[in-house]
């Protein structure tokens, strides 16, 4: 607190000027400096206001005039402030007084108005809603008015992106129609889509002379459907020029369709109520470009469709010979072994009648070419029972029956020892080897095997033969090796052709069919076989039954 | 001392006469007001006068909001109430219609709506930026005279002190003067603001910021008040008499508005503020020791006001200071003003306070002869 001592005299002198009213910050009441600063509150509001991206306008609801506006409204309208002052808004916004009623309608909703012309002379679109304000205790109303030709052109470019994806998903998804009524389609969807009236492809030939011409409508007669491509229309400007031409001589858009650098084909849309813009250019070309690659398509499966065909009446026909061939060489085979027989017959029985009979009185001579003829038609016998089997087979019916190969085995086995016996042999057989196969069949493949093996180590001094199964994944590998004669790899190839031989008859005796016959069992049992061997060691023989075949090891 | 030759007058636009209140409603629109704040007292509102105008108001299609949460000595938590709900209800302008309280309180209002903050921080001398909104008065006391002054006490209940406020700015746009009101004033508030404004009309004759103009105005009404008063007190249904203090209080508001005032208001606000005293009652008992203090320093206007209030040449020639006093504690009595400051609760161990207060008060600058806190101790010892 201040005391009298604190406080000067000049102090005082200068508080009771004050109090007087003459001091420096003393004046009268006066509202002017206060409506001063408050007025450019509202001018700095005003112009704020002004910057806005939004008209705004004030409206008397007794007369619906125009009462303030700010810049925006101006630009908007296309007119100045002074002229809009009084005006109706309804008045303001439209040339065409359709609106009128629509204007008075919204009072508190929102209107769109379409298509007002603007300085620039583009078409605008304006989102106007419509409040209800009251201030100095009179009611107004409050139009607030967007420009949203933007908003509305992107709106309108994605529904128009969507539709233009939708009809190109509709053209590639026409099925079962001629290239014809797939390029009328397009066109329709593409008219559609541009609002076009019509809308045509012309297709250049390959040499470049004529166009054939599609058409959204029927309206093209078969005769008028190909056009000489030496008119020079507006089509062979865009051939020429290798890009679209928008309004001007075209009276629509006409836009080239191209191949690499060739131009293939032109689109052709007319009969737009508005005029084209760059959009209706972007979805032709769009639609143009998707409908040549479905052209294309149609065109390579069809291609393709026929090649097939082709190809598949070739592959009948060559079966159909390759059947004929087949059954004839059987027939042949059959007969001629069979036929043979009866001669054979007839040597081998007089020339052992001749031994019986007339042994004596031959001379040395004459008996050992006698022995000569006996012993090749004994081979020629084995020969064609041979040949009888394997055509035999190659006709035969698989019957699968399930089976123990073991036993099928053993049972073969001692056969040959009975035959042929031999000591010092030893032959191990894998237990409880069941197979899915054609017992008979698997009965020669054995035999012959197991033949062969005996035969093969009959010169050496002890025989070891072993018959066990292999099992990789699902297939089960049978092998049977021997410490035989063995044979050279490079013939493995010839090793099951018929009457391929890898030794002499004097050295081991055999006709050369029946490794051939043993190959054509495992292949009609979808299986395969192959063999190994080295020369003076012994041979490996592996086959496999097929798919069909069941097999498992009995426990 | 400072060259002393420039003088100011400034006051609201007038209307006097029965039937003044009736005009606010004109004035309300004239200074474009759509929705009036009415600060005013329960006492008033009782008497019907709010009534009576608010409806008049909303005929004209002015709506009013009405506070009237206003103490005897108003509060600065009054003040921020009827600032909020001044805001509250989007007023633009303040109709005050009662005694020296609400008046001050409208003023206060005035001050904030416009300025913010709190009230305390515009104490002193033209501490106020901002033009307040229009402020039409309607006194229904004849002695505050806050109508037409550039003054505002308000109360700082927290700190037991009245503070003061002091601006041009919130002189009233227009008071409206009008007799018929002081009717309804109980007995004893007509004497004691008969006396406040008495004493206005004595302390801005005596100022040292008096003028020709001044001079004129507190003459007249230490003249009409010395008549009037003792009648306006005891026969309360004479018109004149009432008028004539209406009047009376109306010049010496004029008065010490541009004069300013002195001790006797420097010493009564400090005691309003510790005992809520009625500050007409502090002036009157205060004022005839102050006379006698100043009598020598302002002897020949001193004399003036004796001769007024009937005194006669030959008392004062002969009795100098205390004819002066004589007139004025016969006024007093007249209208049931007595006892001293004692009488009323004041306490000894208080009176350093109050001279502290005193001697810092804004009134006291314009004095005749400026004290120093002891003198100040010893007058409110011998009004004691």
């Amino acid at each position: 607190m201040k005391r009298r001592s604190e406080q000067t005299r000049e102090e005082q002198l200068l508080l009771r000027e004050k109090i007087l009213g003459l001091g420096e910050t003393s004046f009268r009441k006066s509202y002017y400096p206060e409506l001063r600063i408050r007025l450019r509150e509202l001018e700095r509001f005003r112009f704020i206001l002004d910057q806005v991206s939004v008209g705004i306008v004030i409206i008397d609801p007794r007369t619906n005039s125009i009462v303030d506006l700010n810049e925006e409204t101006c630009r908007l309208l296309n007119k100045p402030q002074k002229e809009l002052r009084g005006m109706r808004l309804a008045d303001c916004l439209d040339q065409r007084s359709a609106l009128n009623p629509e204007m008075t309608e919204i009072e508190n909703g929102v209107a769109i108005i379409r298509d007002l012309p603007s300085a620039d002379g583009e078409l605008r679109t304006l989102e106007i809603t419509m409040h209800h304000a009251i201030f100095g205790g009179e009611e107004y109303r409050i139009a607030i008015m967007r420009d949203i030709t933007r908003q509305r052109a992107a709106e309108q470019a994605i529904i128009r992106t969507k539709d233009m994806f939708e009809s190109v998903i509709r053209i590639s998804a026409v099925q079962d129609a001629g290239e014809e009524e797939i390029l009328s389609a397009a066109l329709r969807e593409a008219a559609a889509l541009t609002e076009s009236t019509h809308a045509y492809c012309a297709i250049l030939s390959p040499d470049e002379t004529f166009f054939t011409i599609s058409s959204s409508s029927d309206d093209i007669p078969a005769m008028a459907r190909l056009s000489p491509a030496d008119r020079g229309g507006p089509w062979e400007e865009v051939i020429k020029r290798r890009e679209p031409i928008l309004g001007g001589r075209c009276g629509g858009i006409c836009l080239p369709i191209s191949e690499g650098d060739r131009v293939v084909a032109v689109i052709t849309l007319r009969g737009k109520p508005l005029p084209y813009d760059e959009f209706d250019l972007r979805v032709a070309t769009y639609l143009g470009e998707a409908l040549w690659q479905i052209v294309l398509r149609y065109r390579a499966e069809e291609r393709l469709w026929q090649l097939n065909e082709e190809l598949e009446r070739r592959v009948m026909e060559r079966t159909r010979e390759l059947a004929n061939l087949n059954s004839e060489l059987e027939a042949f085979t059959y007969s001629v072994s069979h036929d043979l027989r009866a001669p054979l017959r007839s040597i081998n029985g007089f020339s052992l009648a001749i031994w019986e009979d007339f042994a004596d009185d031959l001379p040395e001579d004459a008996r050992l070419y006698l022995e000569r003829i006996r012993s090749a038609s004994e081979r020629m016998g084995t020969l064609i029972d041979d040949l009888l089997l394997l055509s035999r087979i190659s006709r035969a019916e698989l019957r699968r029956q399930e089976f123990s190969l073991t036993d099928l085995a053993h049972e073969v086995i001692e056969e040959i020892m009975e035959q042929e016996p031999r000591e010092n042999a030893h032959v191990e057989i894998e237990e409880g080897m069941v197979v899915s196969a054609d017992r008979g069949l698997m009965r020669s493949v054995l035999m012959n095997l197991f033949s062969n093996a005996w035969k093969f180590t009959g010169k050496k001094e002890k025989t070891e033969i072993l018959f066990r199964s292999q099992k990789n994944n699902e297939s089960t590998t049978y092998c049977i090796s021997d410490n035989g004669a063995g044979f050279d790899m490079a013939y493995k190839k010839k090793l099951f052709l018929p009457f391929s031989r890898l030794h002499t008859t004097e050295e081991f005796p055999g006709t050369g069919i029946g490794l051939a016959t043993i190959a054509r069992i495992i292949s009609k049992h979808e299986g395969s076989i192959h063999a190994e061997g080295i020369p003076g060691q012994g041979a490996t023989f592996y086959f496999t039954l097929g798919s069909k075949e069941r097999t498992g090891v009995l426990q | 001392m400072t060259v002393d030759t420039l003088r100011k007058f400034v006051m609201p636009e007038v209307i006097f006469g029965e039937g003044a209140r009736m005009q606010a409603v004109r004035y309300l629109d004239n200074l474009g007001v759509a929705h009036a704040f009415i600060v005013t007292d329960p006492g008033i509102i009782n008497a019907g006068w709010i009534r009576e105008i608010a409806s008049a108001a909303e005929a004209a299609g002015i709506s009013a909001t009405i506070f009237s949460q206003v103490s005897e000595n108003p509060r600065t938590t009054e003040v921020d109430a009827g600032t909020s709900m001044y805001r509250e209800n989007g007023c633009d302008g303040i109709l005050a219609i009662g005694g020296g309280s609400p008046m001050d309180c409208a003023k206060g209002i005035a001050i904030l709506s416009t300025n913010g903050g709190m009230i305390q921080q515009y104490e002193g001398v033209d501490q106020i930026h901002h033009m307040g909104p229009p402020l039409i008065c309607i006194p229904t006391t004849a002695g505050s005279s806050a109508d037409v002054s550039q003054f505002a006490i308000l109360n700082e209940q927290e700190k037991l002190r009245k503070f003061g406020i002091i601006s041009k700015t919130i002189i009233p746009d227009v008071t409206l003067v009008d007799p018929d009101l002081l009717s309804t004033l109980p007995e004893k508030f007509i004497g004691y603001c008969g006396f406040d404004a008495l004493t206005h009309a004595i302390e801005a004759y005596v100022s040292t910021g008096s003028s020709s103009l001044t001079d004129l105005h507190a003459l007249e009404a230490i003249r009409i008040i010395g008549e009037a008063l003792p009648v306006a007190y005891h026969e309360r249904e004479n018109r004149e008499a009432a008028r004539q203090m209406m009047l009376g209080s109306l010049h010496a508001g004029l008065a010490f508005s541009n004069a300013s005032l002195g001790l006797v208001h420097a010493m009564a606000h400090p005691l309003s503020g510790l005992y809520d005293l009625p500050h007409g009652e502090a002036n009157s008992l205060l004022l005839p020791e102050v006379i006698r203090y100043n009598y020598l320093s302002a002897q020949a206007r001193y004399n003036r006001i004796g001769e007024i209030l009937g005194a006669s040449e030959e008392d004062i020639q002969k009795n100098g200071v205390e004819a002066i006093i004589g007139v004025v504690r016969g006024l007093a009595e007249k209208v049931g003003i007595s006892g001293s400051l004692g009488d009323r609760g004041v306490l000894r161990r208080d009176i350093r306070t109050l001279s502290d207060h005193a001697m810092v008060d804004g009134c006291i600058v314009t004095n005749p002869l400026l004290p120093d806190v002891e003198e100040v101790m010893r007058l409110y010892e011998a009004a004691l």
